[in-house]
């Protein structure tokens, strides 16, 4: 990350303060009791709003402060690590503004610019009670009575429903639906007559369970001709765009969970003394908090590579915004599940240690895997389209991505092209570019060949190897897959678990991608590629043998002192790291009843 | 691929043709139980999973479409008049043989 997005999540960390320390407004014991009693978190949200965050979701053009979506990870992953309520309740504005930044006219763009300066808050009412993700089910509508557009119909478990001053509306135009006949509406509450519409009561959840899920009755609800976002018919296109958007910032929640979920644990085992010894000395816990380490790390790169080709190759979106969107919350679902384990029975406890925080967790980041389209509804979107993606030979599309391109995305010291909303589309041009242009890596680092232990260049080398093979291997078994599946019609079960094996080999290629173009500026461990050896072995499956067993116990054990570091020294687990607020004890467990 | 060289531009109803043979076997049924002026999604073809219909067109005719050619364009009628423009536009005057 460049230094001015540093900079400014610095700023907002140093800000919201120590939250190991009760005192502060943002502290894991303050979220755990707001939790309790079901509260919204409104003191944090307007610390949020203090700070200024509400004009990082605000265009530059627009008056807000903008720039990347890197940028704008790096801040909801500090916010999400004290907690995910805080993080959706404000972020989900982000949600709701994402469509009329896209395809709204420039009137409606400045007046939603100003509602979300002002704080005020924007959600997006987008699924029904009776369809869940099926959009083209959706029964809310826009009948055209005489000179008046009235909308009908409710919209059911969004995000700030009750709370938002304005929405955007997925409705549908055409009584007979299809892909032509949905619109997206920008709906001030402001603006329309308090007697046509009514609140749906928030409902309870097992997780953030402060925060405003609930719903909105449009009953007639007359509505101007100008609130249409882009033109009557379009509301599909536009929402399927959006979402690629906030499928990959999404992430941000999942990072910033895994992150305190690890933290909080390690202050266990590192106190905790059990059969003569400290948890973290016995083989089997400090294994799973290796591996936490390491999927943590996949995870971030994978989702800092995503928010990246945000800016830098928004054709491929459609895809990758999917495989970040399933990668990362499911994988840090199992990396606290695995963390779990090493707490025991006080992961379990709504109170004692850290306040009960990691509980709160558990079922927080469980709503993010569901969330901006659920993890099937991400496998369908790479499904469809998996056989291109896998294709051997890029060169013969005109539109392929240009290796360039990739270099700028995962080189994370370079500075990132303006956002084009504009360059979305609905499907990817050809073959995902972190496949087709592996077969360059090896040439990448021949400097690093040169310098590398022999052990560590030869295991890279053959992971690399590794890799390329397993794309080959899912290739041959996705081309069999395709032949018995009707095309245009929902994917066959065998297509949505190539899917899955389709994100690990995509997140496995994008941590080997990030490290070869950014290690230079990464710090001395990151950049000596042992945490990538071991990742990219765990990622492959036990089957990538690499070296002797001594070895890589060597290298586990040169991991795992330093997650033992970045812990004593209180910094983000993340491939960039990043100075945490001081704690007063670190490695003590600081808050206790 | 067997290409029925014709040096002319192709006709829609060369284009419908062949469009009616590819639908058939995508959707595993018969050219004949195909009617070319029903909008598709009449056959079970789902609205979002045809995104992967443009990228097998575009692979198969060799040129360029908008994803959403089949929302655009929702009957085999009138999409094979569209993909007749765009490949005269393109300069392809070829079809993939029918039974490729």
């Amino acid at each position: 990350m460049t230094m001015v997005q540093k900079t400014q999540a610095l700023e907002l960390e140093d800000y919201l303060g120590d939250p190991f320390d009760s005192r502060n407004v943002f502290s894991f014991r303050t979220a755990v009791e707001m939790d309790e009693l079901e509260a919204y978190p409104e003191a944090a949200c307007n610390m949020l709003n203090d700070w200024g965050l509400p004009a990082y979701y605000v265009p530059a053009k627009l008056g807000g402060k903008f720039t990347s979506f890197e940028q704008v990870l790096n801040l909801m992953r500090v916010v999400a690590r004290r907690d995910l309520t805080a993080a959706i309740a404000h972020g989900k504005t982000y949600l709701g503004a994402v469509a009329v930044w896209m395809a709204a006219s420039v009137e409606q763009q400045s007046k939603l610019a100003r509602i979300i300066l002002d704080r005020g808050q924007v959600s997006l009412g987008l699924t029904e009670q009776g369809h869940g993700s099926d959009l083209m089910a959706s029964d809310v509508e826009v009948r055209h009575e005489g000179e008046k557009y009235r909308l009908y119909g409710r919209k059911w478990l969004i995000n700030n429903a009750t709370r938002s001053r304005a929405l955007t509306v997925f409705t549908r135009t055409d009584p007979q639906g299809g892909p032509r006949g949905f619109s997206l509406l920008l709906v001030d509450k402001a603006e329309i007559d308090r007697r046509q519409y009514s609140l749906v009561p928030k409902i309870k959840t097992h997780g953030i369970r402060g925060a405003d899920i609930s719903g909105i009755q449009f009953s007639g609800c007359s509505i101007s001709p100008d609130a249409f976002i882009g033109k009557i018919g379009s509301g599909l296109d536009i929402t399927l765009k959006a979402l690629q958007v906030t499928r990959t910032m999404c992430s941000a929640l999942s990072l910033g969970a895994a992150d305190t979920a690890l933290r909080i644990t390690l202050d266990f085992a590192q106190q905790r003394r059990i059969y003569n010894n400290t948890v973290v000395d016995i083989p089997y816990p400090r294994q799973l908090l290796l591996e936490s380490f390491l999927d943590l790390l996949v995870c971030d790169c994978t989702a800092v590579g995503g928010a990246r080709a945000l800016h830098v190759a928004p054709e491929q979106m459609s895809v990758w915004s999917a495989v970040v969107k399933n990668f990362v919350p499911v994988t840090v679902e199992t990396l606290i599940q695995q963390l779990s384990r090493v707490l025991g029975a006080r992961f379990y406890l709504r109170e004692d240690h850290c306040a009960g925080m990691f509980q709160k967790i558990v079922r927080d980041n469980a709503i993010v895997s569901l969330f901006d389209g659920s993890t099937a509804v991400n496998l369908e979107m790479i499904a469809l389209q998996l056989r291109r993606r896998l294709r051997e030979n890029p060169a013969t599309n005109t539109r392929e991505t240009p290796e360039d391109k990739l270099s700028t995305i995962f080189n994370i010291a370079e500075p990132l092209p303006e956002f084009i909303y504009e360059a979305f589309d609905l499907s990817c041009p050809g073959a995902d570019p972190v496949f087709s242009t592996l077969s360059r890596i090896n040439n990448q680092l021949e400097a690093f060949w040169a310098a590398a232990p022999d052990g560590v260049a030869n295991a890279l080398k053959s992971l690399v190897t590794e890799l390329q093979g397993a794309v080959s291997a899912l290739r041959t078994e996705v081309e069999a897959a395709w032949k018995s599946n009707a095309l245009g019609t929902r994917p066959s079960a065998r297509l949505f678990r190539l899917a899955q094996r389709y994100s690990t080999l995509h997140a496995a290629a994008s941590c080997l991608h990030l490290w070869t173009r950014s290690r230079e500026h990464l710090d001395p461990f990151f950049s000596d590629g042992i945490w990538l050896i071991l990742a990219l072995r765990r990622l492959l499956g036990s089957s990538a043998i690499v070296t002797d067993d001594a070895t890589v116990a060597k290298w586990e054990g040169q991991v795992f002192d330093e997650l033992l570091k970045l812990h004593r020294d209180n910094r983000l687990f993340a491939v960039t790291t990043l100075a945490l607020s001081p704690r007063e004890l670190v490695g003590k467990v600081s808050i206790q009843q | 691929m067997n290409g029925v060289s014709e040096v002319k531009p192709l006709e829609a109803s060369d284009v419908l043709l062949w469009l009616v043979s590819r639908f058939a076997r995508w959707l595993k049924m018969k050219p004949d139980e195909l009617d070319t002026s029903q909008r598709i999604s009449q056959y079970g073809l789902d609205s979002v999973a045809a995104v992967s219909l443009s990228s097998e067109l575009e692979d198969e005719l060799g040129i360029q479409l908008e994803t959403a050619v089949i929302w655009e364009y929702p009957t085999l009628e009138s999409l094979a008049g569209h993909l007749a423009g765009e490949l005269s536009r393109q300069g392809i005057t070829t079809l993939p043989a029918v039974d490729a």
